[in-house]
């Protein structure tokens, strides 16, 4: 049995928007195991749009963290030392513009929103959003074979403005895809992890905080009560 | 310190002519790959269009429907990483893996061979291109080889939902003329001089990666090909070149010969 093409691959999955998301959906598909880091209240998504969320963020594990808390911030860090891939989009109370010295290896993907103040493409604003969620994908990818030849993480930046423009210019035939009529998949591989289930906000707290950081019941159970976790 | 771009020790044979095929390969070189580009010899130099997705390769002419431009192209892949096909390629996988047990196989299952390069190309190459970082990485871990396939028009579908209608980018018009220049780069082309092609658009904070050559001429690089990578003898290659086989050589080049 060949193993999955991400394995030995950890992603911390830090995101507002659908892109972050969707790149690490992608990463979850391909084998890597992704940390998704929701707000205690869970992801606001999970009640605006359920069928949006299962979509984005299937296959994912949840852990629940306060990041506008300090100790939040520093749990973060901490988590961040045992991974290789962190995926951001800017979400409020990360400051994470390079690796720190104690992940050195870690590679930050930072996608960065559209300018555009409302998205008039009413019809597939989140066809949109996949693009450049492929693109972060792509992106992190590469970085994570740089890591294999230089043994040194880097951030790579994907500005959604950039990259939809890219796309506009290379697709300047201007065709539009055929009706498909079956439903359909981005790839024809097939992926030897398949898509799980959608996890509950924290389903994996005690898994990340007590095994993979070593953290005690007590320890874990005062950040509760303060409500860092 | 001079910084390695992260496929620089990589090399990748784009044998197929789809856009998908060649927008997945350009990616590749981008991130460093020496991406060779295999086209039919007299192929007319390719419309604007291609500029953008033919960048950052090298140019092979081969002719693989006559057996003796199979068996170079298949000598080719034995000495690359990976190799793009789609579903014109006259080589199958098995004969890929039969030459080299773990060669990084994508195929971009579409047939045509256009100018027109669509939204759905875009995506299954860039798609196409995850799939073959995927196995790249696999590949430095196990040491196995794969086979990774998408099909353009289910890409599209699978991305843009249900909808699949691809609008010019969204929001004011200016707003996306700025971002359209932004993503532009000037590039020398023999022939056509200077052109404005959108770069690559990944911001790498260690390891910056830009449009470092423009398309290829059709051939421009047999010599390098044929005679450097391949290390064919001079008579070998002229008779290749006389049978049809393999387009002409350029004369800087030639003059080894």
């Amino acid at each position: 049995m060949n193993e999955s093409f991400l394995d030995g691959i950890t992603a911390v999955e830090l995101s507002r928007g659908p892109a972050a998301a969707f790149c690490c959906r992608l990463l979850a598909d391909w084998g890597a195991e992704v940390i998704k880091v929701e707000p205690p209240g869970g992801d606001l998504l999970r009640t605006d749009d359920p069928a949006l969320f299962e979509r984005l963020n299937a296959g994912k594990k949840s852990i629940t963290l306060d990041l506008i808390n300090a100790a939040g911030t520093a749990l973060l860090h901490d988590i961040a030392s045992y991974v290789e891939a962190l995926v951001e989009d800017g979400v409020v109370g990360l400051d994470y513009e390079s690796p720190s010295a104690e992940s050195r290896r870690l590679v930050v993907t930072s996608v960065r929103p559209s300018a555009r103040k409302s998205s008039p493409s009413a019809a597939s604003p989140v066809g949109w959003e996949s693009v450049v969620g492929l693109n972060a994908f792509d992106a992190t990818l590469a970085a994570l074979i740089g890591v294999t030849m230089t043994e040194q993480g880097q951030q790579v930046v994907i500005n959604a403005d950039e990259c939809l423009a890219a796309v506009a210019t290379l697709a300047s035939g201007g065709s539009r895809p055929p009706a498909v009529s079956k439903p359909t998949a981005l790839f024809r591989t097939p992926l030897l992890k398949s898509a799980g289930s959608i996890a509950q906000p924290g389903e994996h707290n005690d898994e990340v905080y007590g095994e993979m950081l070593g953290l005690s019941q007590e320890e874990l159970a005062m950040l509760r009560t303060k409500g860092v976790v | 310190m001079q910084f390695r771009l992260p496929l620089s020790a990589s090399r990748v044979v784009e044998a197929g002519a789809s856009p998908a095929a060649a927008v997945c390969a350009r990616l590749l070189g981008d991130l460093g790959a020496e991406v060779i580009k295999v086209e039919p010899p007299l192929t007319e130099a390719r419309g604007k269009e291609r500029l953008h997705i033919d960048y950052n390769k090298l140019g092979l002419t081969l002719d693989v429907s006559k057996e003796a431009g199979r068996k170079l192209l298949l000598r080719l892949i034995a000495r690359a990483n990976a190799v793009v096909l789609d579903g014109s390629t006259p080589i199958t996988p098995d004969e890929v893996r039969a030459t080299r047990s773990d060669s990084v196989i994508a195929r971009a299952t579409d047939e045509r061979d256009s100018n027109d390069v669509g939204v759905q190309d875009v995506i299954a190459g860039t798609a196409l291109a995850g799939g073959v970082l995927a196995a790249l990485l696999r590949h430095r871990r196990s040491g196995e080889g794969a086979l990774v396939e998408v099909g353009s028009q289910e890409s599209a579908a699978a991305l843009l939902g249900e909808d699949r209608e691809w609008h010019s980018p969204p929001g004011p018009d200016e707003l996306k003329r700025s971002a359209a220049r932004s993503v532009l780069e000037p590039v020398s082309h023999s022939g056509l001089g200077l052109v404005q092609v959108a770069g690559p658009t990944w911001h790498f904070s260690d390891t910056p990666v830009h449009v470092r050559l423009p398309a290829p001429r059709p051939g421009e690089h047999n010599g390098y090909v044929l005679l450097d990578l391949l290390g064919l003898g001079r008579e070998e290659a002229q008779r290749l070149v006389d049978e049809g086989v393999v387009g002409h050589i350029e004369s800087e080049v030639a003059g080894r010969l």
